[in-house]
C-alpha cells in the first residue's frame, strides 16, 4: 500500500470512523454526566466532587492516558468531519437557490445538516469548558477524612466561582442547546454508519435520538443553572 | 426486373426475396447452421470493430456479448446513457418454454403460439429459433442477477398472458424491461471497464455509410454539442428499436423513432411489413391536447381484471352501482376460450366495437372498464397489490383514482411495430454488413406479436443470433480497411449537415409538436385500428400535404450547434412523414386482414380479421427508389411445419 | 376544482456549462391540472417557440417514470413534492392556482449543466462499471432453477433494483453524495447468491469509483430516499458500509 491510497480513506470509512469515535464520545458524555451528579450529593457541598476528581487523577499515568486517548478521539471525529465536510462542500459548488425538506422519510433537520457548525461551536467551548476547569485556577481544600487529610485540588471552586457569572451561564446554555441538536442528530446516525440498519431499530433509535441529545444536555444545563439560581 | 402495378404507386419486382433459410427439419435448423457456421479466430476477433446503434434489450445484449467475445464495439445511444433505452418501459415479462409449471409448455407449443398469434405472416424458421432460444435467455438473465419473481421454495414462477394457454412468462413484479435492459446494460459496463466497448452516449444516428455497397460506418450528431461525427466500423449492428411515434401518441419513449432505420432504408435496406402496427388494448386513455404519450398498463393485468362496459349505452352509473347483470364482459362473452386473455389485436378491436357501438366511458367515449374487483374479493386486496401494486400505483399517480377503489378505464394505444426492416436468417439486411436486431427488425411477430415476446426476441436476438451470424459474415467477407477521411464518409457528413440546417432555414410558423401532432391524428384515424381503401387513399392523400406544411412553414428556434430538442424532433418527424406514407400504401396493398393489420373489408362474419393466404402469404419488402416509387419485393411464407388455419380465440 | 391554473415559474437558465446561468420568469395561463409537469413545459415552450424565443431545454423519455430520463428540482425538492413520483408522472392537480415554483437543475459538481435542465449523469455509468454488475458471459449460465433465491431475498434484491439511475438522490443530498444510487446496485447483487461472491471487489471498487467522481458522503440524512421515485432505503445504504466493513476485518 503506498502512502497516497493509505490517505485515501474512502467517504465510507471516514464515516465509520466519525460514527465509532462520536459514539465513544456519546459514552463519555453519559459517564461525565454520572459523574456531575456528584455535584449535588456530599456535605460540605463539593465535597464528594472533589473527592470524586481526585480519584480519577489518582489513577496517575492511567488517567493522562484516558486524557489523551479522549483527545484523540475529539480530534479525529472532528478532523475526519471537517475533512469530509470540506469534500461535501466541492461536490456541489454551485448552490441550490431555493433549499426545502421533502418530507416524508427524510431524515433531514436544521440539525442534520449543520453538524458541522454546532460541531465547531461545540469544539470551541470544550477548549473553553478545559481552560475553565481542567487548567483552571487551583485551588485546594482539605478533608479531614480523606487523603490522610492532605490537600487536595477544590474543583467545585472553580465550578461556583464561573456559574455565578451570567455570561457563563449564557454561554453554556447556547453550547448545551447545540448540543442537543449534535447528538439528536448524531446518535442513531452513528449506528447507520456503521451498517447497523433495522426496520424497527432504525426507527427506534432515530425517535429517541433527538429526546436523548435533550436529556443530556439539559442534564449537563441544570448544573450552571442551578448553581448560578442558589447563588 | 420490376413491372409498375395498375392504379397503384408503385412497382413490384417479379423477382422474389429470399431469406437464406436452412434446410433441413424445423427443429434442428439453427443447430446444424450454427455449426455450418465460419468461426474468426479468437485473435482476430480484436482487430474488427463492431458498430453497434441503440442498446436496449438487443442492442444492449449484442454489445455485451460481441464484447465478450473480443470484438471491439462501439456502442452508440440517443439517450445519455445505455439504461434508459425504451426496453425499460417493458412491464409484463418475458415468456420462455422452460415448462417449469409442468403445464405442458415446449419449445413447440411456443413457437405454435407465437405463429399463430402472428396470424402466420412470420418466418417460421425465425420464430422455431427464438423458442428455442428462450430458455437460455432465461439462464442467461438469472445469472446476471435479475431479481425475477419466485415462489417460496426459491424457485421461480410464472405469469400467463395473452393468446398462450400455459404460464411461461417470468416476470419482476411489473419492471420486467427494467430488471432485463439493467442486466443487460451492467454486463455492458463491464465490457466498457475491459475497454472492450466505448460508448457514445447522447448520439443519435442521422446515417449508415455504405463503401462498395456494405454498411462500413454511421453518421451520428452528438446530441450534447450539435456536432457530426463519423464512426468507421466492419459492421453495423443496427438495434434502434421501433417506430410507434409516427402515431405521434403511442407508449414509446419521446426520444423512440424511425430515424435510423429508415435511412437505412433510403440507403438500400429494404422496410418489410411497416403497416403491421401492434395497438395494446389497455393503455390510460387519453385526456387532452396537451397530453405527450399514452402510458400503457401491463397486459398481465388481464390475468385478474375483467374488461366490461355497461349493457346499456345510456347507463350512466358509477361503475360500483352497477350489478353485475347489467355489466357485458364482453371479451369473456365473444371469447369464452381465452375470455379476458385474447392476443392484443383481438382484444384492442372488441374494444373499438363497443366504443363505436356507443359504449364507451365518458367523457370522451373512448373508454372502457377493467375490473379488479372480483379479483380482490377472491384473493384478497394484499394478493393483488402484491401482483400488481406499482401498475396500481402508476395508474393513480396519471389518472388521480385508485383502481382498488374503483375499475380503471383503459383504451388502445399503438404500442409496437412488427414491422421493420426486412432481414434474412442471419439478421443481415439487405445491405450487406447491416445487421438488423429487435423491434428495428420484421423478423418474428409476423402481423401481431404476444405479449411477452418483444423482451424474448429482442435478448435473443443480442445474446445468442448475432454472435453467431455476425462471425459467419465476418469471416467468409474480404472487408478492406475504410477511414472517416475517405469521401464515402464525408459525403455522408455532408449530407447530413445540410439537411440538419435545412430545418433551421424553413423559417415558417408551425411548430414540430404542431405539425407531427397533425400527421399523427391522420395515422391513427386513416391507417390505424381498422383500414379501409377510402381510409387509406385519404391518408395517402394527406400526408403528402402534411409533408409540404412540414418543409415549408416549419419553425425552429435556436441553432444546430448546441442541444436543440426541437431539432432533433424536426429530424425525427421528417423521416416520419415519408414513413407514414409508406404504412399506408403497404396497408393498401395488403387487401386481407391479417392480425394487426385490420382491413375492415376483409373480416368474416363474426368480425374477425380474414386472412388471403393465396394472394398475401408473403413478406412485403420495400426498396427505396430514387424516383421516390418505391418497389415492392416478396418473401413467400412457405409454411412447410404448420397448417395456416383461421386463428380462433373463442 | 377547477380545471386550469396559472403559474409563474422561475426557471433555471443555462447556454452551457462553460457559461454562467441566472433565473428566467415565465407567465403561465390555463395549464389543464389533468397534464404532467413536463407537458406543462411542453405548453411553455411551444409558446416560446412561436413568440421566436428558445424554449427550456429539459430532457425526458419514457414519460412514464421508469427511464430515469427526466428530473429537476421543483422548490428545493428534486421531482417536486409528490412522494416517489418522477417529474413526467407528476400530475398538475398538485399545484395551486398562482402558484410561483423556483425551477432549478440537479446541482451536484460532478452533474455538469448540459443546457438549462439537462445535466451531465455520466459518473453513474464510471460507478457501474466499477463492479456494478456480474461476472459471467453469455452462454456460461446454469438453468435459472438451479439457483435457487428464497422468496425475500429476491423481493429485497428486487426493491433494491428498482433504481432508475435518476439522480434525485444526488441532487436532493446536502452533501451531493451518490450513496443511495451505489448501494441500491450492490444490495441488489448483495441479496442474490450469484452476486454476493463477489461482494468484496465490488464495494470496494464502486465506493472507489463514486469518490472520486466527486460525489460527497453520505450524512444520513436520508433526504434521497423521501425524493426517490422508486422509494429505495437508506437500509441499502447501511448495506454498503456493512459490505465495506467486512472487506477490512
Amino acid at each position: 500500500m503506498n502512502q497516497i491510497s493509505f490517505l485515501k480513506i474512502s467517504s465510507v470509512l471516514k464515516k465509520i470512523i466519525i460514527a465509532v469515535t462520536g459514539l465513544s464520545l456519546f459514552l463519555f458524555l453519559i459517564i461525565h454526566l454520572l459523574g456531575n451528579i456528584t455535584l449535588f450529593t456530599g456535605n460540605p457541598p463539593g465535597k464528594d466532587f472533589n473527592q470524586y476528581a481526585h480519584f480519577l487523577e489518582s489513577f496517575g499515568i492511567l488517567f493522562t492516558i484516558a486524557e489523551l486517548g479522549l483527545l484523540g478521539f475529539f480530534l479525529l471525529h472532528i478532523s475526519t468531519a471537517l475533512y469530509s465536510n470540506f469534500i461535501n462542500t466541492s461536490a456541489r459548488v454551485n448552490r441550490y437557490a431555493v433549499s426545502s425538506f421533502a418530507g416524508g422519510k427524510s431524515k433531514k433537520t436544521y440539525a442534520s445538516q449543520s453538524m458541522v457548525i454546532t460541531g465547531v461551536v461545540i469544539m470551541i467551548f470544550l477548549i473553553w469548558h478545559v481552560l475553565q476547569f481542567r487548567l483552571g485556577i487551583y485551588y485546594d481544600t482539605t478533608y479531614l477524612d480523606f487523603n490522610n487529610g492532605q490537600p487536595i485540588r477544590d474543583l467545585y471552586k472553580n465550578v461556583t466561582e464561573e456559574f455565578t457569572n451570567l455570561w457563563v451561564v449564557a454561554g453554556y446554555t447556547v453550547a448545551m442547546t447545540l448540543l442537543s441538536l449534535h447528538l439528536g442528530h448524531g446518535f442513531w446516525s452513528s449506528f447507520q454508519s456503521l451498517g447497523i440498519y433495522g426496520k424497527s431499530f432504525t426507527r427506534i433509535t432515530y425517535s429517541i435520538s433527538y429526546l436523548l441529545g435533550t436529556i443530556i444536555s439539559i442534564g449537563f444545563l441544570f448544573i450552571p443553572i442551578y448553581i448560578y439560581s442558589i447563588n | 426486373m420490376t413491372v409498375t402495378a395498375p392504379e397503384k404507386e408503385f412497382v413490384e419486382s417479379l423477382s422474389k426475396l429470399d431469406g437464406r433459410l436452412p434446410s433441413g427439419d424445423l427443429e434442428d435448423k439453427w443447430d446444424k447452421y450454427k455449426s455450418s457456421m465460419k468461426i474468426v479466430n479468437p485473435a482476430n476477433k480484436r482487430k474488427f470493430n463492431i458498430i453497434v446503434v441503440g442498446t436496449g434489450l438487443a442492442g444492449g445484449s449484442a454489445a455485451a456479448t460481441l464484447a465478450e467475445l473480443g470484438y471491439n464495439v462501439k456502442s452508440f445511444c440517443i439517450q445519455d446513457t445505455p439504461r434508459r433505452a425504451h426496453s425499460i418501459a417493458a412491464q409484463g415479462g418475458i415468456n420462455a418454454a422452460k415448462n417449469y409449471q409442468n403445464d405442458g409448455d415446449s419449445i413447440h407449443r411456443l413457437f405454435i403460439d407465437t405463429i399463430k398469434g402472428g396470424d402466420y405472416r412470420a418466418r417460421e424458421e425465425n420464430v422455431h429459433r427464438l423458442a428455442e432460444i428462450s430458455t437460455n435467455i432465461i439462464d442467461q438473465c438469472v445469472a446476471q442477477g435479475v431479481p425475477f419473481a419466485r415462489d417460496y421454495g426459491g424457485l421461480l414462477t410464472n405469469r400467463s398472458f395473452g393468446g398462450s394457454q400455459v404460464s411461461r412468462t417470468f416476470y419482476a413484479r411489473g419492471q420486467t424491461g427494467q430488471q432485463l435492459l439493467l442486466g443487460a446494460y451492467s454486463a455492458m459496463m463491464r465490457q466498457v471497464a475491459k475497454q472492450q466497448i466505448e460508448l457514445f452516449p447522447n448520439r443519435e444516428m442521422l446515417d449508415v455509410v455504405t463503401v462498395d455497397d456494405r454498411a462500413r460506418g454511421i453518421v451520428v450528431r452528438n446530441l450534447k454539442t450539435g456536432e457530426l461525427e463519423t464512426h468507421s466500423g466492419d459492421a453495423v449492428v443496427l438495434c434502434t428499436g421501433g417506430f410507434g411515434n409516427v402515431y405521434f401518441l403511442s407508449t414509446n419513449g419521446k426520444a423512440s423513432n424511425a430515424t435510423a432505420a429508415w435511412r437505412c432504408y433510403k440507403k438500400g435496406a429494404f422496410m418489410a411489413n411497416p403497416c403491421f402496427a401492434q395497438i395494446h388494448p389497455t393503455c390510460i386513455p387519453t385526456s387532452g391536447e396537451y397530453q405527450s404519450k399514452l402510458t400503457l398498463m401491463s397486459e398481465s393485468l388481464r390475468n385478474d381484471g375483467r374488461v366490461w362496459v355497461p349493457k346499456d349505452a345510456n347507463d350512466k352509473r358509477p361503475p360500483a352501482e352497477i350489478p353485475e347483470s347489467d355489466r357485458d364482459n364482453f371479451l369473456e362473452r365473444m371469447y369464452p376460450a381465452y375470455g379476458n386473455l385474447v392476443p392484443r389485436d383481438v382484444g384492442s378491436r372488441a374494444i373499438k366495437k363497443m366504443c363505436d357501438e356507443g359504449k364507451g366511458l365518458d367523457p370522451s367515449g373512448r373508454a372502457v372498464y377493467l375490473d379488479f374487483s372480483s379479483a380482490i374479493e377472491r384473493l384478497g386486496k394484499k394478493n393483488i397489490s402484491d401482483k400488481y401494486g406499482n401498475l396500481f400505483d402508476m395508474y393513480e399517480t396519471i389518472t388521480g383514482d385508485s383502481p382498488y377503489k374503483e375499475p380503471m378505464k383503459i383504451y388502445p394505444a399503438i404500442h409496437y411495430i412488427m414491422g421493420g426492416l426486412w432481414v434474412d436468417y442471419d439478421l443481415m439486411s439487405t445491405i450487406p454488413g447491416l445487421f438488423v436486431l429487435g423491434e428495428a427488425n420484421f423478423s418474428d411477430h409476423g402481423a401481431n406479436r404476444l405479449g411477452a415476446s418483444a423482451l424474448m426476441q429482442g435478448l435473443a436476438d443480442g445474446y445468442f443470433v448475432i454472435p453467431n451470424t455476425l462471425g459467419n459474415y465476418l469471416a467468409n467477407t474480404k472487408l478492406d480497411s475504410v477511414s472517416i477521411s475517405s469521401e464515402e464518409f464525408k459525403e455522408a457528413r455532408n449530407d447530413c449537415k445540410e439537411r440538419t440546417e435545412d430545418f433551421l432555414k424553413i423559417k415558417g410558423s408551425s411548430t414540430v409538436l404542431e405539425i407531427h401532432r397533425e400527421l399523427g391524428g391522420v395515422m391513427w384515424d386513416l391507417v390505424g385500428m381498422a383500414r379501409t381503401k377510402e381510409s387509406l387513399e385519404e391518408a395517402l392523400d394527406k400526408i403528402p400535404k402534411i409533408k409540404d406544411k412540414f418543409w415549408n412553414d416549419l419553425y425552429i428556434s435556436g441553432e444546430s450547434d448546441t442541444l436543440n430538442k426541437s431539432l432533433e424532433q424536426a429530424g425525427r418527424l421528417a423521416d416520419f412523414l415519408e414513413l407514414g406514407e409508406l404504412m399506408a400504401m403497404d396497408a393498401l396493398n395488403r387487401e386481407e386482414s391479417c392480425g394487426a393489420h385490420f382491413r375492415e373489408e376483409y373480416q368474416t362474419e363474426e368480425g374477425e380479421p380474414l386472412r388471403n393466404d393465396d394472394k398475401y402469404a408473403y413478406v412485403s419488402a420495400w426498396e427505396y427508389n430514387e424516383n421516390n416509387i418505391p418497389i415492392l419485393h416478396k418473401e413467400d411464407l412457405d409454411y412447410k411445419f404448420v397448417k395456416m388455419t383461421q386463428r380462433n380465440y373463442k | 376544482m377547477s380545471e386550469v391554473i396559472s403559474l409563474n415559474l422561475q426557471v433555471w437558465k443555462q447556454p452551457s456549462a462553460d457559461e454562467p446561468g441566472s433565473f428566467e420568469f415565465y407567465s403561465v395561463k390555463d395549464i389543464s391540472i389533468h397534464i404532467s409537469f413536463l407537458e406543462m413545459l411542453d405548453v411553455v415552450n411551444e409558446n416560446l417557440q412561436k413568440e421566436g424565443k428558445e424554449p427550456i431545454a429539459f430532457d425526458s423519455d419514457c414519460r412514464e417514470g421508469i427511464c430515469g430520463t427526466c428530473g429537476f428540482v421543483i422548490d428545493g425538492v428534486a421531482h417536486g413534492p409528490l412522494a416517489k413520483t418522477t417529474v413526467c408522472q407528476l400530475h398538475m392537480r398538485h399545484f395551486e392556482d398562482g402558484q410561483t415554483l423556483v425551477i432549478e437543475p440537479f446541482r451536484a459538481t460532478p452533474f455538469k449543466v448540459v443546457k438549462d435542465l439537462v445535466v451531465d449523469r455520466s459518473s453513474f455509468d464510471t460507478i457501474i462499471q466499477a463492479g456494478g454488475y456480474v461476472t459471467v458471459s453469455t452462454g456460461n449460465a446454469p438453468d435459472a432453477n438451479n439457483i435457487l433465491i428464497a422468496k425475500d431475498n429476491a423481493e429485497d434484491a428486487f426493491d433494491a433494483a428498482a433504481c432508475i439511475g435518476c439522480g434525485a438522490c444526488v441532487a436532493s443530498c446536502p452533501n451531493a453524495s451518490a450513496a443511495l444510487f451505489t448501494s441500491a446496485k450492490i444490495s441488489h447483487l448483495s441479496h442474490l447468491p450469484q452476486g454476493k461472491i463477489e461482494d468484496d471487489a465490488r464495494v470496494k471498487g464502486m465506493v472507489e469509483a463514486m469518490d472520486d467522481e466527486g460525489f460527497g458522503a453520505c450524512s444520513n440524512h436520508a433526504e434521497c430516499e423521501a425524493v426517490c421515485p422508486k422509494g429505495i432505503s437508506i437500509s441499502n445504504i447501511a448495506l454498503m458500509r456493512r459490505n465495506l466493513i467486512k472487506t477490512i476485518l
